[in-house]
């Protein structure tokens, strides 16, 4: 028998396999400049997505099924671009009011009576409290579960449920069928507050999936403008007009969601005209997108995701600062991202990009300019690299091409020796920095995708010192207690000033730098118009119309 | 032949046993599944317990393998990290992939053995050139190459297929595909049948039989073919196994929600139950397969017997 030997084709991964929690983007609200609010355009229109993990709304921690969720539940807080064209939290249809007494201890909200799933059962506020109850039980195995916890809402009771001693957190209690109040831990500001309201894992569950969750992930049943009518299959899943939904409804009577295992199948069906909405592309594709799909093609900057790069502290290769800056400064990020990506990332000069509140402010200052002579003279200055090399880290499922651009660049402009180092995955990485046996001399980096629009999500859990996922060890009591003081503050502008200061803290300490943003790359048919990716990730598709 | 068969399916039991521990251990040795999950992604830890809990990650592999064949004999073949039964995927794939399968089988089948004859007939002249030159260039082509060279031309420059999904069904969504799919194995059976076909048009008793008188076509069909065609259903019974593994690459490009696309997902996910669970399975269609071409061997050649 002969060898039948078959290549697979593996697309640069990168950091797509991440987690989005924010299931928003700017609503079709007039205030953001369209003025499409007439009447629905009717039709029918695609939209490609990856497999989802789940569908289920506290299992949900991909992009995939936030974007589905969009079109089958309505949640308490969406996200809507200010004038600046920063994403806001603000109250949906189905939220009367959210309030706080006590200056953010307990909050009190109420919601619109009328809402309903579309099997008919009311939304009230038993079903909030039943849903992030079940949420947090630890033995149900919902993923998302710890956003009661002490990461982000902190709802008193969380540790009882998430241990499985408890099925109640004591801080949810029902007043009446439309008032529910949350007691949380530790006081917090608005802003913050409705934040952590704005992802899907808060959005409300029918009974019937406490009851039932196998059944009912195989067809979920919503809130919103739209509704599933038979179960999701390998190939994806087709969402109709709810007629009864008490919001704003959509402008398509349909939308067909296509799950692509592979971006470049998405590409061709694109290309053919078959697909209609896409919000990613392949690596492969950025090179020609722009001259096949013109108008059509899709690149905004802002994207609610960085990548960056960090010494770990106790690797003493990187003890000197000039050193640590000096190595930042031998990268050209600019050429990387023209060359490599195509100018579909850019390059960064804070954790957080203009599309947050207080972010796109450049914090680094002189030490993220690219100047290789200045570089060398910073390590030659500062008695060199201990070892005289370094390393940087590559996933086994990515290309390389970037590692090896950096490397080059750091070689060239420093004289410093320069290596990729191959992880098989994220795993095998974490444990080369952290632990006994640390790898030395390697320039850790991973990424970051928000949470939610805020500075506080894009630097709390890579540097906050008391953060189990701290993986570079960095701790500087200063970047704590500026990070706290924003967190308790009241005042939104206050809390931005603060957690500005504390980024401002990483940067003088220089342990770590962000070093480009993602851009949202995407298309669309010529079938379709007014599509617009969201800066997290998530289009909009209540306001695509379809031509006539 | 009644006691080989019987021998034959026994055999099947210590087969089983032994891929599934080798894949377990395999798959155990990438190390834990959590491993590919970014640290941002586990942010839970009463999911990451849940999960540990759930698939015995803190046992010895031994003991995990054990605890798994356990269930698969309640008929519990286990449940993806997301919690989608292995059991379920199966049965939704496996049909896809077959579909798959069974239509690069036929292109295979008919094309071949028909290009086939036709090259041995006209031995040395233009037609059996062409062909002998096509077939190599099949071989030679790189599955994935093929795939995208076909996926733009019909599907995105004419336009006469989707190029992707199988949302048109059969047989228009799976024809490009499955001729992907069957390309390389097609030069084979080419070359098989014209080969075969001409050693015994050679041999004594086809001389005897155009002795005889009988006609050129009957001498073809009841002598010729029928003899000539062992080889070729051995060959063909075989790439039955690679058909679906091969799947794997196709199902990618012309995104095909078959097993190979789910297997492809799973070993990046490290995912050991569905990786057992699918590759079991394919050695076990390949142990029957294996069997049937045996069977169908002896029915066409009578002087193969089975003790």
């Amino acid at each position: 028998m002969r060898n039948r030997r078959r290549s697979f084709v593996v697309g640069a991964v990168g950091l797509a396999a991440g987690l989005l929690l924010t299931a928003c983007s700017s609503s079709s609200d007039s205030s953001s400049g369209s003025d499409d609010s007439a009447a629905a355009t009717g039709g029918s229109f695609s939209m490609a997505i990856e497999k989802p993990q789940a569908l289920t709304p506290t299992n949900c921690y991909d992009l995939y099924c936030a974007q589905v969720n969009r079109t089958l539940f309505e949640g308490l807080i969406e996200f809507q671009k200010s004038s600046e064209g920063a994403l806001e939290p603000v109250k949906t249809d189905l939220a009367k009011d959210i309030t706080t007494a006590d200056d953010g201890k307990t909050w009190k909200i109420e919601i619109n009576p009328g809402f309903s799933f579309t099997n008919g059962e009311a939304v009230t506020a038993q079903t909030f409290v039943d849903t992030w109850n079940y949420a947090a039980y630890g033995d149900n195995g919902q993923q998302l579960g710890f956003v009661m916890g002490p990461d982000q809402l902190n709802i008193v009771g969380y540790d009882q449920v998430a241990s499985n001693k408890s099925k109640k957190m004591s801080g949810l209690n029902v007043e009446s069928d439309s008032v529910l109040t949350v007691e949380l831990e530790k006081p917090m500001g608005q802003s913050l507050f409705y934040n952590f309201l704005g992802g899907p894992q808060v959005l409300p569950l029918p009974s019937t999936a406490i009851k039932d969750p196998k059944a009912y992930e195989k067809q979920p049943i919503g809130n919103g403008p739209y509704k599933l009518e038979a179960p999701w299959t390998n190939q994806g899943m087709t969402v109709v007009r709810n007629d009864d939904f008490a919001g704003e409804a959509g402008n398509a009577d349909e939308i067909e969601f296509k799950i692509y295992a592979d971006n470049n199948a998405l590409w061709a069906d694109l290309q053919a005209n078959e697909l209609d909405v896409a919000s990613t592309l392949p690596q492969n594709a950025l090179v020609q997108a722009e001259s096949v799909l013109g108008d059509r093609f899709i690149n905004d900057e802002g994207g609610l995701q960085y990548a960056y790069y960090g010494y770990p502290v106790n690797d003493p290769t990187f003890k000197e600062k000039d050193v640590r800056v000096g190595l930042a400064k031998a990268i050209n990020w600019d050429e990387i991202n023209d060359k490599i990506y195509f100018n579909t990332r850019t390059t960064a000069t804070s954790f957080a990009p203009d599309t947050i509140p207080g972010g796109g402010k450049d914090v680094c200052g002189d030490s993220c300019v690219f100047d290789g002579a200045k570089a060398k003279e910073l390590i030659d200055g500062a008695g060199g690299v201990p070892g005289g090399a370094v390393l940087i880290p590559q996933l086994a499922n990515e290309t390389g091409d970037v590692q090896k651009a950096i490397c080059n660049q750091i070689q060239t402009n420093t004289g410093v020796k320069c290596t990729p180092q191959i992880y098989k995955d994220f795993g095998e990485l974490v444990g080369a920095v952290t632990g006994d046996k640390a790898t030395k001399g390697l320039i850790y980096g991973l990424g970051w995708i928000a949470d939610n629009p805020t500075i506080q999500n894009m630097i709390t859990a890579n540097f906050s010192s008391t953060s189990p996922y701290n993986d570079l060890g960095y701790d500087n009591p200063e970047f704590d207690r500026l990070l706290q003081e924003g967190n308790a503050a009241t005042d939104t502008a206050t809390q931005i000033e603060k957690w500005q200061q504390a980024e401002k803290v990483i940067y003088d300490d220089f342990r770590a730098w962000a070093t480009q943003f993602r851009n949202n790359i995407g298309g669309y048919s010529t079938r379709v118009s007014n599509v617009d990716i969201s800066p997290d990730g998530i289009v909009d598709l209540s306001v695509v119309q379809v031509n006539s | 032949m009644g006691r080989f068969v019987v021998r034959r399916l026994l055999q099947i039991i210590p087969i089983f046993f032994g891929v599934t521990f080798l894949v377990y251990f395999l798959v155990s040795a990438l190390g834990s599944p959590l491993d590919t999950l970014s640290p941002q992604q586990k942010r839970n830890p009463a999911y990451l317990e849940y999960l540990t809990e759930q698939f015995n990650l803190n046992d010895p592999f031994i003991v995990q393998y054990f605890k798994y064949i356990g269930n698969v004999f309640t008929g519990d073949l286990g449940t993806t990290f997301a919690g989608e039964s292995v059991t379920e995927i199966v049965i939704t794939r496996m049909p896809v992939t077959a579909t798959l399968a069974g239509t690069a089988l036929v292109i295979e089948l008919v094309l071949g053995i028909v290009i086939g004859v036709v090259a041995a007939r006209r031995r040395g002249k233009l037609f059996d050139n062409a062909s002998l030159v096509i077939a190599l260039i099949f071989i030679a082509i790189p599955v994935f190459v093929l795939a995208f060279v076909l996926q733009w031309l019909f599907g995105i420059k004419l336009g006469w297929v989707v190029p992707t999904g199988i949302s048109e069904g059969w047989p228009l969504s799976y024809i490009v595909p499955a001729f992907v799919l069957a390309a390389g194995s097609l030069a084979y059976v080419i070359r098989i049948t014209r080969q075969s076909l001409l050693e015994t048009l050679n041999t004594d008793f086809i001389r005897t039989a155009r002795a005889k008188g009988l006609p050129a076509g009957t001498i073809l069909r009841r002598y010729g073919l029928r003899n000539s065609l062992i080889p070729v259903v051995v060959f063909l019974g075989l790439d039955i196994g690679a058909l679906m593994t091969g799947a794997v690459v196709t199902e990618g490009i012309f995104n095909v929600p078959g097993i190979g696309q789910q297997l492809f997902t799973s070993i990046k996910q490290q995912e050991a139950v569905v990786i057992v669970g699918i590759v079991t399975l394919f050695v076990i269609i390949f142990q029957l397969l294996n069997l049937l071409v045996d069977v169908i061997s002896a029915a066409l050649d009578p002087r193969i017997r089975y003790e």
